[in-house]
């Protein structure tokens, strides 16, 4: 079973969910900060529009 | 009929990526103060010869747009920090290379007794603690038996060990033997990783709008002047962001919600190097440099700025104190690691913490000029993550 890490790791210049991460980090999980960082909706990328499928020859 | 300075309005939105207007709207305005537009030509001398005395007129190759402004340092207020990006002072922060650390949940839930080793300057924490270091660093902790009263009980921790033991930034009066708990809180720690994100910003002036695009934040500073019968200060935060000019329209200046008073800094907590000591300030400066990368691509012909290098720096303004209460002369000589520790405020999501757990003594200046002599003490930074803290907690 993955123990915690030794060192905390490196946050990042964004929002993170603290409690989220402390649990991940007991768990071992080596992805905990991806996990814990939280993109407010207001600040994710407008989703690109699908181009439209290319019409069937009859 | 003139535009009216006191119609000064700002919105701030984070971009989703560089060169992506971020539309602020009205949910992103929020009051500031000392707002300064600086809108400044870029020219270049024209050598061509014409055969006369009257040179021609410079080339006029673009702009630098900057804007400057100061937040008073608020809590946030209610029973829990907001949503992640919710606080608007944090953009600022998080564009300038910080984490806004979320805790919506105290750890432990439930206040939990302290592990055996405690010490005047370090608390044992207990089973519910991750043994892996510095995880808590620059966090609010609350120790129970540590004074009464919300405020009183908390701390903060400067260096936090596998072992579990939380090295705090003052000295108690006996080893905490009680519980602890870290509280709900929203902390914003700086030297994160990765890069910042950039803001939109616009700002009205009574009837014209200027949107503001990719900008990044160039100067931060933080002053925290003690609150006295003769002080008129309080706490800011001191800004100042380069970008381009998105768009300028007319506009009426929206209406700015008041967000009313703001804790000042007194009945508090000012520790240095493990000391209370008093003192009419204290200010550190984030020593930002920002750098464009050319890229003819592009309208400006640069990218958008990017935070190239900090060199953080304190300045402590102290009431001149014995050598036997605390040994500057000593401190500088020595260059050991310290903590500066500050908090006021009363109640919960209302107080506010700011700890920088290390940093190196300069030889301390003495001034008597004033009524009262005085020690200057510059603070060196050296640590990169979470050396700069700024916690509101709840």
């Amino acid at each position: 079973m993955p123990s915690a890490p030794d060192i905390a790791p490196a946050l990042p210049a964004g929002c993170v969910d603290f409690n989220k991460l402390h649990s991940l980090i007991a768990k071992g999980d080596p992805d905990a900060v991806a996990k814990a960082t939280v993109i407010p909706d207001a600040e994710l990328p407008t989703p690109l529009v699908e181009a439209s499928a290319p019409a069937k020859a009859e | 009929m003139a535009f009216r300075s006191q119609f000064t309005s700002v919105a701030v939105a984070v971009q989703s990526s560089v060169d992506t207007w971020g539309s602020p709207s009205s949910a992103d305005l929020f009051p500031c103060a000392n707002v300064r537009l600086s809108k400044e030509s870029i020219t270049a001398e024209n050598p061509e010869y014409l055969g006369t005395v009257d040179k021609p007129g410079d080339f006029v190759l673009g702009q630098k747009v900057s804007l400057t402004l100061s937040i008073p340092i608020r809590a946030p207020g209610g029973a829990s920090p907001p949503a992640a990006g919710a606080f608007i002072p944090g953009r600022f922060l998080r564009a300038a290379g910080w984490t806004e650390n979320i805790l919506s949940a105290a750890v432990p839930v439930a206040a939990e007794a302290l592990g055996v080793g405690s010490t005047t300057t370090a608390a044992k924490l207990g089973s519910t603690a991750v043994a892996t270091a510095q995880l808590y660093k620059g966090l609010a902790l609350n120790l129970s038996d540590n004074g009464t009263g919300y405020n009183r009980q908390l701390t903060a921790i400067r260096d936090y060990t596998s072992a579990k033991l939380a090295t705090i930034a003052e000295t108690l009066g006996s080893p905490p033997a009680a519980n602890y708990q870290i509280p709900k809180q929203l902390a914003y720690q700086s030297g994160a990783s990765g890069v910042p994100p950039v803001l939109s910003l616009s700002v009205w002036y009574d009837h014209s709008r200027y949107d503001l695009l990719n900008m990044t934040v160039s100067s931060l500073k933080f002053t925290f002047p003690a609150s006295t019968r003769n002080s008129t200060e309080y706490p800011m935060i001191e800004l100042t962001l380069d970008g381009d000019l998105y768009a300028f329209a007319d506009e009426d200046a929206p209406l700015v919600g008041a967000l009313g008073a703001i804790p000042t800094f007194k009945d508090g907590d000012f520790w240095v190097a493990g000391k209370a000591l008093g003192g009419s300030s204290f200010s550190v400066d984030m020593g930002i440099q920002v750098g464009y990368p050319p890229n003819p691509n592009k309208a400006s012909g640069n990218d958008a700025a990017q935070i190239t290098q900090t060199k953080r720096t304190a300045q402590i303004n102290l009431n001149h104190n014995l050598k036997a209460t605390i040994d500057f002369e000593a401190l500088a000589l020595a260059q050991a690691q310290q903590c500066l520790w500050a908090q006021y405020g009363y109640v919960a999501g209302n107080c506010v913490s700011f700890i920088i757990p290390n940093g190196r003594f300069a030889y301390a200046n003495v001034d008597n000029s004033g009524e009262f002599v005085t020690q200057t003490i510059d603070m060196l930074i050296d640590d990169s993550a979470k050396a700069v803290n700024l916690i509101f907690p709840f």
